[in-house]
């Protein structure tokens, strides 16, 4: 009875010795907290949202007036941009809009392949937005990789142009970027703007793999669906009827690519060559020589087209 | 050399930590850099006072600020009575720049008040090395940085030292302390918003009483022993803060009236369209935005400190070491009720669906004052964290295990523990290297004094604090300037601070410069949208003018400080017809529109409008642009003007700053009305001939309380610096 009496006081003094530690306090507050009722998930995520705003950037419109249309961009402030998106992901893992513009700021940051890797993470929840697919297209189709540019590229005219709006229209997260003051016609513009730069797209990359068909397909749907870029689409088909020597063709192609853009010396190089392939050499030489002039002048090349295409954010 | 480095060393690591510390932040103290946010209208508002006070004015009208407005709301706010601030004045005497007197200033007020801390957490723990350790935390925290883009200073200094006087009293009845707290009380009732200290201090005393009922019996007998002793002391104490108290109650009570307003700062326009019943009051959406749970999850989102910015809450990893290893020691009543009280306060400060505030909304008038409810995270809850961890730490390091088994196991408890710490950062992030060499340091510090050695060596382990606690800081603070988006730089002044503007002199023509000083930005946002209330603070009918015409209108009609007008448009009952006041601004026509004095003297009935053209006087109204205009400034500072008038005809002229009540003029010596005129602005009438007329802002009440505020915080100061250096005389050994 009296060694058992000991026991339990031996008992009890370790309880009432472990009890006055300081996590036991802890322990206690923890439980409290839960017992209390109060809304602590609520309240958390609140907190988090709000403090989420304090990340963002000093100026939104910057990614779109400067990055994307190609000007040079401070680093410190595109560090700023990347600082916000990284965070809005971590605090809203759901959202494929904002993975889509970390990507874009990743490829402006120099940080391609985690561009790539983002959008492909983003596509992958949202496969219908166009831009996953097209910027992905474009990093590829800059890095030489004409074959996965043409893979996520032939994706874009398979969604549909009301698709392509709504997606766009209902994203919160790009509600900075838009032209609010204009919005409908801003956004109907942009998204014609990115189908007719992924036919182009599509129509290098497959011009550049040799896959003519392709390219006189894409060509021609462009053209049918009338997006803009005709003197484009008129050039490339001209192009791969001189390809397989269809000169008569040809050179009706090169005119019509003329009649869009006046300008086009490619146009009127290949339109001489083809000229002075059916034996019509006074009117071959007068297209090359209009082509040397352009040169020196105000004249496009078909290579401008390339360089003018870049990562859209929407 | 060694002898008085030995003898000094706390005094020498006292020293090193300041130097360090002010070496992290060069960047701004003698860097490119400047303050920002918050920080940068106190830095002006300390530059208006102390260029004034040179001059020898203390400056109660600010005439630069929205065209005029009693300057009250801004000492308010900075505690303008605060001895301290001589240390401002004093080096601008010398020569110093206010950037450089300003920045002194900042250093010492934030070390004086660390040095209170230290003194405060010695007192509780009666621990050199943890209150040392407590110290350098505080010091080390992210505290000091919002001195360059926020105030708490201003309120956590004094706060400290309040606490620490309140201990010191408590424990033994001394006069130093008396005063000391009687001074802190002082500073905290005249600055910034005082119900922020007075909930701290109230919750801790009703906390105090729960925890310790018995106790608070034998204080008051104790402290009432005291003033019955010293009854002399006691009752100038008590008269000293109600002096320093009356301007802020008539501040209180002005701003009640509805004579400041302050459209920016407490109306969420887009949820609250409902007047408030103060305008010191802030709706309650407004003080929900932003609590201490969203400014804890802000800060917890940095969790790459590289990325440390201002504004973030950030404490030396060394605190996190001592949390977890106090885990295991016992947990005791005091820490209970620190605990306790700082709950009380963080769920106050979470207006987010936790009824505690609420309550305290529904049933404590000044809680809706409360706008920054986040504010208490810096001014107490992180002392008050850094406290709770010293005392854990006291209790780990008083820790003595007798058996090898003891000490042995313990041993592997800090090595356990460090590197646990170590292992959840590493999978956390990626975290500083000097994180991990911190943490290194910190097992090896342990790990020594409990083992015995650095116990017996007092000085080394003091320094092996400051070896663990400060590398970690220095490193994160130097991620901070490039952190900083669009870095306020020091060459900027000009363009970034209203008063580093030439504001000083009298202007016939107020250049771009005192234009722009109308708060150019206020004017851009009211240009842009209506429903942005632009202003911050201003006078009640100058924000009523602002509200209705077109602002480049109004800074037009301000760009020079007297007009000339041959007719007044009478208006009854306040009832301004903006569309034609307007029309008059954009016309520069001949009429003035006055609000109607309840007599009217028959000389200024004559100029009422329309009067008949034939007396000759131009469509126009004549604005003085120098010299031989008709009027010239004698005599100009911030409190008042004089000026000479030559007229052959009657006038009214209109000095473009804004009417208040307690301006009052004379003309030759005799007293004259100052009628409100185009809504907001001071109009007198001038009689043909040559006339001084001398015009004068502030009661005699006003300039005599505020002098006697100057006094007695300065005779409380000077007196308690005398009390203390009398206690350290008869505490000296005699040898």
């Amino acid at each position: 009875m009296y060694e058992k009496k000991i026991i339990l006081k031996k008992i009890w003094a370790g309880l009432k010795g472990v009890g006055s530690r300081t996590f036991v306090f802890y322990l206690f507050l923890v439980m409290l907290a839960n017992a209390s009722q109060l809304e602590w998930d609520i309240i958390f995520k609140r907190a988090r949202l709000k403090s989420l705003n304090r990340w963002a950037p000093t100026n939104f419109k910057d990614l779109r007036t400067d990055v994307e249309s190609g000007r040079p961009y401070s680093p410190d402030k595109m560090r700023e941009f990347l600082q916000y998106y990284r965070k809005m992901i971590e605090y809203l893992p759901s959202g494929a809009d904002g993975l889509g513009i970390l990507a874009f700021c990743y490829y402006h940051a120099g940080d391609t392949r985690r561009a790539i890797w983002t959008y492909e993470q983003a596509r992958d929840m949202m496969p219908e937005f166009v831009p996953f697919n097209y910027n992905l297209g474009v990093i590829y189709f800059k890095q030489g990789n004409y074959q996965k540019a043409v893979r996520y590229l032939q994706e874009v005219p398979a969604i549909p142009f009301e698709k392509y709006l709504e997606l766009t229209v209902s994203s919160k997260v790009l509600l900075p970027y838009f032209d609010t003051g204009n919005l409908e016609k801003d956004i109907k513009y942009r998204i014609r703007d990115a189908y007719a730069n992924s036919y182009q797209l599509l129509i290098l990359s497959n011009y550049y793999l040799k896959d003519y068909a392709a390219v006189v397909r894409y060509a021609n749907e462009a053209l049918s669906i009338s997006v803009p870029g005709h003197e484009f689409y008129q050039y490339f088909l001209g192009l791969t009827a001189y390809e397989f020597k269809k000169y008569p063709e040809a050179v009706a192609l090169f005119q019509a690519a003329i009649r869009f853009e006046p300008r086009l010396i490619d146009a009127y190089h290949y339109l001489g060559l083809s000229f002075k392939a059916l034996g019509q050499k006074a009117l071959g030489d007068s297209a090359l020589k209009e082509a040397v002039i352009l040169q020196g002048t105000n004249g496009i090349s078909a290579a401008s087209y390339e360089q003018d295409i870049r990562l859209r954010l929407f | 050399m060694k002898k008085f480095a030995v003898k000094n060393h706390l005094a020498i690591l006292f020293f090193l930590s300041l130097v360090v510390w002010v070496l992290a932040f060069s960047e701004f103290f003698w860097g490119p850099l400047t303050f920002s946010s918050d920080a940068m209208s106190y830095y002006d508002n300390t530059k208006f006072y102390a260029d004034n006070m040179i001059k020898g004015v203390f400056p109660l009208w600010n005439s630069v600020w929205h065209s005029g407005f009693p300057n009250d709301f801004f000492y308010r706010r900075l505690g303008v009575y605060n001895p301290f601030l001589w240390v401002i004045l004093i080096f601008r005497k010398i020569g110093f720049s206010h950037m450089a007197a300003y920045s002194i200033f900042l250093v010492v007020y934030y070390f004086i008040g660390m040095l209170g801390f230290y003194s405060l957490v010695k007192r509780l723990t009666n621990n050199r090395l943890v209150s040392f350790a407590a110290y350098l935390l505080l010091m080390f925290s992210s505290l000091g940085t919002r001195m360059f883009d926020s105030y708490m200073h201003l309120v956590c200094v004094p706060l400290i030292w309040f606490f620490y006087f309140f201990v010191s009293f408590t424990k033994k009845q001394r006069r130093h302390d008396f005063l000391g707290m009687a001074l802190t009380l002082m500073i905290l009732a005249s600055t910034y918003i005082p119900f922020y200290a007075i909930t701290v201090i109230a919750f801790f005393m009703i906390l105090y009483a729960v925890f310790y009922p018995l106790r608070l019996v034998d204080y008051a007998r104790k402290y009432l022993l005291f003033f019955k002793r010293e009854k002399l002391l006691t009752a100038f104490c008590i008269l000293s803060l109600i002096v320093v108290l009356i301007p802020t109650v008539v501040f209180y009570y002005g701003v009640k009236k509805g004579e400041v307003v302050l459209p920016q700062r407490n109306y969420d326009w887009a949820h609250t369209p409902a007047p408030l019943t103060s305008q010191l009051e802030v709706d309650e959406e407004t003080a929900i935005t932003w609590g201490i749970m969203e400014d804890i999850m802000f800060s917890m989102s940095f969790d790459d400190l590289r990325m440390f910015k201002l504004a973030i809450l950030y404490l030396p990893i060394f605190v996190y070491v001592i949390l977890l290893l106090g885990l295991v020691t016992r947990f005791d009543k005091r820490q209970c009720f620190l605990w306790a009280w700082g709950l009380v306060i963080l769920l106050m400060g979470m207006p987010f669906r936790v009824p505690w505030y609420q309550f305290l909304r529904d049933h404590v008038f000044y809680v809706k004052f409360f706008r920054n409810l986040h504010f208490f995270l810096w001014f107490i809850l992180l002392p008050l964290f850094i406290v709770l961890a010293a005392e854990q730490l006291k209790k780990f390091l008083d820790f003595t295990p007798r058996p090898k088994k003891q000490r042995a196991g313990l041993l592997i408890f800090i090595s356990l523990v460090h590197l646990g710490l170590a292992y959840f950062l590493f999978e956390k992030g990626r975290p500083l290297i000097i994180t991990y060499v911190t943490i290194g340091l910190s097992c090896l510090f342990f790990l020594s004094y409990i083992g015995g050695w650095l116990k017996k060596r007092p000085a080394l382990a003091l320094l092996c604090v400051f070896a663990v606690i400060v590398p970690q800081p220095l490193e994160v603070y130097s991620y901070l300037p490039k952190n900083i988006v669009d870095r306020p730089f020091k060459i900027y002044a000009s363009t970034l601070f209203t008063y580093h503007k030439p504001y000083e002199d009298f202007r016939y023509v107020r250049d771009r410069e005192f234009t722009a000083m109308l708060r150019e930005e206020d004017f851009r946002n009211k240009a842009w949208g209506e429903r942005i209330p632009g202003i911050y603070v201003s006078g009640k009918w100058f924000n009523h003018l602002y509200q209705n015409v077109h602002p480049f209108l109004l800074r037009d009609y301000l760009r020079t400080p007297f007009i000339v007008f041959d007719q007044v448009a009478w208006v009854e009952n306040e009832e301004w017809d903006f569309e034609k006041i307007q029309d008059a601004f954009y016309y520069h026509s001949n009429v003035v529109f006055v609000k109607r004095p309840l007599i009217v003297s028959s000389e200024l009935e004559r100029l009422t409008y329309p009067r008949n053209e034939r007396e000759g006087f131009k469509p126009w109204s004549s604005r003085i642009e120098g010299l031989g205009g008709g009027v010239e400034c004698l005599d100009y500072d911030m409190n008042g003007i004089t000026f000479q008038t030559d007229f052959n005809v009657p006038k009214f002229l209109v000095y473009n700053d804004n009417h208040h009540e307690e301006w009052q003029a004379s003309m030759d010596g005799r007293p004259i009305d100052i009628l409100r005129a185009d809504v907001s602005l001071k109009g007198i009438y001038v009689p043909p001939g040559k006339h001084t007329v001398v015009m004068r802002y502030g009661a005699w009440w006003r300039y005599l309380i505020n002098g006697l505020a100057f006094i007695v915080f300065n005779l409380i100061f000077l007196g308690m610096l005398w009390a203390v250096g009398l206690y350290l005389r008869r505490k000296r050994p005699v040898v």
